[in-house]
């Protein structure tokens, strides 16, 4: 049995941000395999989160229960106050690159206009303030001056900066996103966040998944460690213990200087002790 | 300035604009589709309104324009309305009305008859949409075979219908020259005599060809009169004239014959002893041909219902005369 | 000189023939461009053919054949949809399966009529030069609902095709889109079959917007486009066939299909006159 392991609160005198995403004991999967097993596991306004584990160990699904995209099997699901989906006018979502149709003939406008078209609803057409909204959004993330390109011919950082304008035109409540930075240029990267963090400044709620560490640990305020189940949830400090990064990975993190060498058991994913060590070397730079 | 071309450069210029007006794409498709969607709807209401109107009677003597379904009722027509009229079919020598596409020219000879002749009871019943809707207003279309009131027609193949070969027997073929003459001396009163004259002179033709056909029926021996043919245009014939239909290769044309029905006809074939199994020469051979093989009887080609042929079979009387000749060759 | 063009149209069912295959062509042409985007130009096929056991069987049932061809039609299309998604099976494999089977039941039951069926022929080759004004004003009614429909849904039509999750996830519904979607196919295909039969359309569907995106990558502009196709080219069939005296259904496909070749081989994106890159 997992436990959800928080550190103790910061009392201080401001006062703790409001949960927007709460998940008590959600199972769900695809077919009859569980993807996530007994997850239990908040998500704040205000606060930029970051869900990490390794591949297959959930991340993805749990962002898809909360996007209402995957109905969970038990436990119970609040998102903005209500059940997965309801809300989906407050919630944008940025699926992983992999499951879009490149050669579609849309522009990075007219990608970034579909953010607005939920609120529009049928019949009404895109007027000034939804133009201006996209505009401003594009002006954002750096790509104005490629708004008429087809998505087909862009880089892809400059895919994912589109889709983030898109998100973000949509003026959302609550951003989930799916490995947004993942393979990407390092100024998209940071750009992104950069964003994103502005975003959580400004009160709106920011999940996304992520199996970059050094990413997690330095520009995240929370994360959350899964592995199926709930590993941890706390500060981003949590990247760093070497418990927690065991219970999620199954592996070391040895710290040498000013490096950090993960050492991942990429063979054993469930959380059995005394598994073997695979010098399967992933590197994690702190930031100076 | 002709209303028709303001109607077909006003789509031109429309169509360009639609394309410009699509180069806006950030408003959606909607515009153009609306566009495309009110210029259709304005030539939809123009092109119920228009068309032409009655057909004018041509005051010059130049022939009228008739047109039948099949080439057999052509020539009837012809026959009958001389030098007066030009008689043409849709379905032309050869082809197969039962499944027979009309094309452009087709439909554009019907827009200009003067007068319209099919035969109905199922034989060109699908044809007539085509005819009516093209047909200009008031132009008369006669039914031929609904025509004959009062004579027992014999069962279709399908429970409920009638077969509709009524001309094959020459007395029916005269009542039908009766509702052609007529039907050509309203559109046309001026030829009204001549159109009588060469009626009747045609009838009495027909009346001849009456007997001849009896008398050479009547030489074949009784037990081999019994006649296997494509499709089932013979029953009026064979009443008529005192033949057995004993099956038909297929039910219906235009599809195969299962493969019971086949079986079951081949053994009817073999009970009966017949001896040939005569094509149709607007239809494959291929089915008959089997048959034949099947039974040990013979392949006779052709024989000629729906359409005519070539010379000397280019006329209905040159229809009937045939197919009378072919039976006795073969069944003798 | 214009002799050539303005004699058909003293016909009236010229003129029918060319607004009811220009409505057509629009009609196809406008769901065909979501059609080929979302990879459904083989389930078109599909739901084609199966409209005709739904004619058939109206037949036997002496119902009108329109009726049986709807219902046949949008049938089949959701049919094939939830068996996609329930069956864990890919979806041409689904498609494959439907689409020749019911194509079967329409020959099986075919086989039982005895009589002569001249009508039904009409269905697979299509009757442009028979339609009526009264089929002329049902074929705009029906036109009119599937582009209404499309003008009303086509920005959550656009982004269900392109992103369905994301699309979801923000609030659409898109497994309706899906199935209403497949409902305006076998909608517009119903339409269609007076003018090319269930043989043809899949190519009134397909073709243009093909056509439109050898041309262009924005989506207004292939919409655009294709609809002009889809406008024009029957047009140009029609007084093909006219002149040559020809099978008009089979006419009008293959102008646009000839477009599509020449659009494939001169135009600027895929063809000759594609800009090369230079070379140092």
């Amino acid at each position: 049995m997992s436990s959800v392991e928080s550190l103790p609160l910061d009392r201080g005198t401001v006062a703790r941000p409001a949960v927007s995403v709460a998940l008590v004991g959600v199972s769900a999967g695809y077919d009859e395999r569980p993807a996530i097993s007994d997850v239990s596991v908040d998500f704040r306004r205000g606060r930029l989160t970051a869900v990490f584990g390794p591949n297959g160990g959930g991340k993805s699904t749990l962002l898809k229960v909360v996007a209402g995209l995957l109905k969970p099997w038990t436990g119970t699901v609040s998102v903005l106050g209500a059940a997965p989906g309801i809300e989906a006018h407050r919630v944008a979502y940025v699926p992983q690159a992999e499951s879009v149709d490149w050669g579609f003939p849309v522009s990075a406008w007219d990608v970034a206009m579909m953010g607005r078209y939920p609120a529009l609803g049928p019949l009404r057409r895109p007027g000034r303030a939804d133009r201006d909204a996209v505009a401003e959004a594009l002006e954002l993330v750096g790509m104005s001056d490629h708004a008429r390109t087809q998505i087909g011919s862009l880089s892809g950082g400059q895919r994912r900066r589109v889709f983030l304008a898109r998100a973000i035109a949509a003026a959302p409540d609550l951003y989930l996103l799916d490995e947004p930075v993942t393979g990407v240029d390092a100024t998209t990267q940071e750009d992104l966040l950069d964003i994103l963090e502005a975003e959580a400044g400004r009160g709106r709620t920011v999940i996304a998944t992520t199996h970059d560490l050094a990413c997690a640990a330095s520009r995240f305020q929370d994360v959350v460690a899964m592995n199926r189940t709930m590993v941890a949830q706390g500060p981003s400090s949590l990247v760093l213990d070497q418990d927690v990064l065991r219970r999620t990975y199954g592996g070391h993190l040895l710290v040498l200087g000013d490096r950090a060498i993960l050492l991942d058991d990429a063979h054993h994913h469930d959380q059995a002790a005394g598994s073997e060590v695979h010098h399967h070397d992933n590197d994690t730079q702190r930031r100076p | 300035m002709d209303p028709r071309l303001v109607v077909v450069s006003a789509r031109l210029r429309l169509d360009i604009r639609t394309g410009v007006v699509g180069h806006r794409g950030r408003r959606g498709p909607g515009r153009p589709a609306a566009l495309a969607l009110a210029v259709t709807i304005a030539l939809v209401t123009i092109a119920c309104t228009t068309g032409p109107g009655s057909a004018n009677p041509d005051p010059s003597g130049a022939p009228i324009d008739v047109v039948t379904t099949t080439s057999v009722f052509a020539d009837m027509v012809q026959q009958i309305g001389g030098s007066h009229v030009r008689a043409t079919s849709i379905v032309p020598k050869g082809g197969d009305v039962h499944t027979f596409e009309p094309k452009p020219r087709d439909v554009q000879a019907v827009a200009a008859a003067r007068l319209l002749i099919m035969n109905g009871l199922g034989l060109d019943d699908w044809l007539e949409k085509t005819i009516t809707s093209a047909s200009a207003a008031g132009t008369p279309l006669i039914k031929l075979g609904p025509g004959l009131t009062d004579v027992t027609l014999l069962p279709g193949e399908d429970p409920g219908t009638q077969n509709p070969h009524l001309w094959m027997a020459l007395p029916y073929g005269r009542r039908y020259v009766d509702q052609i003459a007529a039907g050509l001396v309203q559109v046309d009163p001026i030829h009204a005599p001549d159109y009588t004259a060469q009626a009747a002179a045609y009838t009495g033709r027909l009346v001849t060809l009456d007997a001849s056909v009896r008398a050479k029926i009547a030489s074949i021996p009784e037990a081999n009169r019994k006649l296997v043919t494509f499709h089932d245009a013979f029953p009026y014939y064979a009443r008529e004239y005192g033949i057995t239909i004993v099956g038909t290769a297929v039910a219906a044309p235009g599809q195969d014959p299962t493969a019971a029905y086949t079986a079951q006809l081949i053994d009817e074939i073999k009970a009966d002893g017949v001896k040939a199994i005569f094509s149709e020469d607007q239809f494959p051979t291929k089915l008959v041909d089997q048959l034949a093989t099947e039974t040990g009887a013979k392949v006779v080609a052709n024989l000629y219902d729906d359409s005519v042929g070539d010379p000397p079979v280019d006329s209905y009387e040159g229809v009937i005369a045939w197919d009378t000749d072919q039976l006795v060759a073969a069944l003798k | 000189m214009l002799a050539p063009i303005l004699d058909p149209l003293a016909f009236g069912f010229f003129v029918r023939a060319l607004a009811a295959s220009a409505i057509v062509g629009v009609v196809c042409s406008v769901v065909g461009c979501y059609m080929v985007l979302r990879g459904l130009a083989f389930m078109g096929d599909a739901i084609s053919h199966s409209a005709f056991p739904g004619v058939v069987a109206a037949y036997l049932l002496k119902v009108p054949f329109y009726l049986g061809a709807v219902l046949a039609a949008v049938g089949t299309a959701l049919l094939i949809g939830r068996i996609s998604r329930r069956g864990g099976l890919r979806g041409d494999t689904v498609i494959g399966v439907l689409f020749a089977g019911m194509f079967a039941l329409g020959v099986f039951l075919f086989s039982t009529i005895r009589n002569y069926v001249g009508d039904l022929f009409g269905f697979l080759f299509g009757e442009i030069l028979g339609i009526s004004p009264t089929d002329l004003i049902t074929l705009a009614v029906l036109a009119a609902i599937v582009l209404a429909i499309v003008v009303v849904l086509w920005k959550e039509l656009l982004y269900s095709t392109f992103d369905p999750l994301g699309a979801a996830a923000s609030g659409l519904r898109v497994g309706l889109l899906d199935d209403l979607f497949l409902g305006l196919i076998a909608l517009t295909i119903v339409v269609s079959l007076q003018a090319v039969g269930i043989i043809l359309v899949v190519a009134m569907l397909v073709t243009p917007a093909a056509t439109g995106q050898l041309l262009t990558q924005r989506f207004g502009r292939l919409m655009a486009m294709a609809a002009t196709i889809g406008a024009v080219c029957p047009v140009v069939g029609l007084y093909l066939s006219f002149w040559l005296n020809t099978a008009s259904g089979a006419t009008i496909v293959l102008v646009e299909t000839v477009l599509f070749l020449a659009v494939l081989v001169l135009g600027p994106r895929t063809g000759l006159l594609r800009p090369r890159p230079r070379t140092a």
